[in-house]
């Protein structure tokens, strides 16, 4: 515990030895900074990377189970039934899909609980999408435009027309497969399922979503429009979840694949080596803070060693004058946490300006016109409170050392003049 | 060699000895006993070796004896662990070294105090108008904020004479206090010590090299290869 006597020489000295206690309060800021901005950086970084996968997609996705070929012996004998015993013949294509699915709508619900963000019935299924010799294959989507676009925001991503409020015989397509096909809003084109069923729609809305496959392929229908050109009656062929937490996505589709009859797959299965590359950036980013934690240890602890060679006379003295060793310990390390307390409050004030300054900083997109973050900050309390966290821990530790150097100071040699 | 002959001595070393062992052991003081009594002004004089700063040292509790006993104010001062014996000198002991040594940091009147703050900061409050008036005493009234490099060698050494007696000691403890200073100073100095030291009723034992200085003590202790070689009461 500091007493107003440790305190009044640990402050006198620094104030005394200012060329020292600058460099020392500056290599304590410089760290902090570099934690502050890397971590917010990196975590920015990581935001977009996963908003981008994220933000055009379900979390998760929940659809019928696919066929699969049973062996006789696999099969439970019915008794009274013969075994038909034939070759293995490829499954037949057939459109999967769920019958009577509201009520599993609400099941979902509940089995989803407080994770549950959005979930959306859907169909969908493939398409080819022409206009006069032009044919490009499609991705269609039946969906409640107003529902869905909490999945994928179209919405405020149009460029002409209108998304919400779609009707029968309309179509909404993305920017880039509009000019791939050559259409311009209230143009006529022609879906073609691959059920052979065919329908001619109008254009009723372009967007521009940033999302190369949601602006190339996706071709966005109402509900009904595509539960006929798939030919599957009021049927839908799956469900889509946004979850709260992106990152709890996989542990909701597991706790979902125990309890449903359907194939639940997660954003993060589908992405896995997205997930690792997030997961080696995440390495990296801690490395860098612990190096960077390391060497402010380290040069706090030289600069200390330094201060404390130069005060071997002063030390000497006062311990002479009764001063006992553990309050010469504690006028160093207090010297420590004073200035690696000054160095990280500088260093937070110097960060969340720089990451304001860049945080400004804008670029915008060549193609779209769109102004975008240069770069990606995410600046968060655990940010501030690991850099700070870091820098106080670093400062006391590093300090321990030149203190107890301090503390075993024989005032003999001193007297002596040695 | 004799003893003091005071009832109730303040200091009292019994058979003291010193031997620093290493690749060649060497003995520093043998078989020194004395007695200081409360106001006694005493100087220890000898050539250099004769072992006088090896006694002061053991004398200001900062090494301790080979064999022998030191008791300070009827206490058992020879072994004592490094906190209760820097506890003592802070509250016993006062000293005055040859070179001033005051903390640049800080303030004359704060280098004053300095013993006081050791202690604790309600002594540092409580002797302030006390050091005020010593400072002023010893023609310092008017360079209490002064820093130590803006006082003079004698006014240096003056501070340090206040300083040693801060926390009001039994006993001060001077090592050459005036063999850094010119005579003038060493001389005005020397009068200080002997002057406010008497008034306050404190013993002191001063170790010097300067003969004619250690005539104007109480009492000469002469040490000669690590012994006591006289013992003489002075005038």
């Amino acid at each position: 515990m500091a007493t107003p006597f440790t305190l009044s020489v640990a402050l006198r000295q620094l104030a005394h030895n200012r060329g020292q206690t600058l460099l020392t309060i500056g290599v304590v800021a410089t760290s902090v900074t570099l934690i502050i901005f890397i971590s917010s950086l990196i975590n920015g970084l990581q935001v977009r990377i996963v908003n981008n996968v994220t933000d055009s997609i379900a979390h998760v996705r929940i659809m019928p189970e696919e066929r699969q070929p049973q062996a006789l012996w696999e099969r439970d004998p019915v008794p009274g039934q013969p075994l038909a015993v034939g070759r293995v013949a490829k499954l037949e294509q057939r459109q999967r899909k769920i019958e009577g699915w509201q009520p599993w709508l609400e099941r979902i619900r509940t089995l989803a609980g407080d994770d549950l963000l959005v979930l959306v019935p859907s169909t969908e299924g493939s398409v080819v999408i022409s206009r006069e010799t032009k044919r490009i294959p499609g991705r269609l989507l039946g969906i409640v435009p107003e529902d869905y676009n909490r999945i994928v925001d179209i919405q405020s991503n149009l460029v002409s027309g209108r998304f919400y409020g779609l009707n029968g015989g309309e179509v909404a397509i993305g920017l880039r497969l509009a000019n791939d096909l050559g259409v311009a809003l209230g143009d006529r084109v022609r879906l073609l399922s691959a059920e052979g069923n065919v329908s001619n729609v109008t254009v009723a809305g372009i967007f521009d979503t940033g999302f190369g496959s949601v602006d190339g392929g996706a071709v966005f229908v109402p509900a009904r429009d595509a539960q006929s050109l798939l030919g599957i009656g009021n049927a839908i062929t799956g469900f889509g979840l946004k979850v709260t937490e992106v990152f709890q996505a996989e542990r909701v589709a597991a706790e979902l694949r125990q309890q449903l009859p359907f194939k639940i797959e997660s954003w993060m299965q589908d992405n896995e080596r997205t997930l690792s590359g997030l997961r080696a950036q995440s390495g990296s980013s801690q490395m860098i803070v612990a190096f960077t934690t390391l060497s402010a240890g380290l040069a706090i602890a030289a600069l200390m060693v330094m201060a404390v060679t130069n005060k071997y006379r002063e030390i000497g003295i006062l311990k002479a004058m009764g001063a006992s060793s553990r309050q010469i310990l504690r006028i160093f390390t207090l010297q420590g946490l004073i200035l690696s307390l000054i160095g990280a409050l500088l260093g937070t004030l110097a960060s969340v300006g720089l990451l304001a300054w860049l945080g400004s900083l804008k670029t915008v997109s060549a193609t779209t016109g769109k102004a975008s973050d240069l770069f990606p900050i995410a600046f968060t309390w655990g940010n501030f409170l690991i850099g700070n966290g870091l820098a106080l821990v670093t400062g006391f530790f590093a300090s321990l050392y030149p203190a107890w150097r301090a503390s075993l100071v024989d005032p003999i040699k001193v007297i002596r003049g040695q | 060699m004799s003893t003091s002959p005071s009832p109730s001595p303040l200091l009292v070393l019994n058979s003291v000895g010193k031997v620093y062992t290493g690749e060649i052991e060497t003995r520093a003081l043998a078989d020194i006993s004395f007695a200081v009594r409360p106001g006694e002004f005493l100087a220890i004089v000898g050539s250099s070796g004769s072992g006088k700063t090896t006694l002061l040292n053991l004398l200001g509790l900062l090494d301790t004896p080979s064999e022998g006993q030191i008791t300070l104010d009827d206490l058992d001062a020879t072994r004592l662990e490094p906190d209760e014996a820097a506890r003592l000198r802070c509250e016993r002991l006062g000293f005055i070294f040859q070179f001033h040594y005051l903390l640049p940091e800080f303030s004359a009147l704060e280098n004053a105090l300095m013993p006081c703050r050791v202690a604790g900061n309600d002594r540092a409050e409580r002797e302030e108008s006390r050091m005020r008036a010593l400072l002023g005493r010893v023609g310092l009234g008017d360079k209490l904020a002064k820093r130590p490099h803006q006082l003079s060698g004698g006014e240096q050494q003056r501070v340090a004479i206040v300083r040693a007696l801060a926390n009001d000691p039994l006993l001060v403890l001077a090592d050459e206090p005036t063999g850094n200073l010119d005579s003038r100073n060493a001389n005005e100095v020397f009068q200080l010590l002997r002057a406010l030291t008497r008034e306050s009723g404190k013993a002191v034992i001063m170790v010097t090299h300067d003969h004619e200085l250690a005539q104007r003590a109480d009492r000469i202790i002469t040490l000669k290869d690590g012994r006591i070689e006289s013992d003489v009461t002075v005038g």
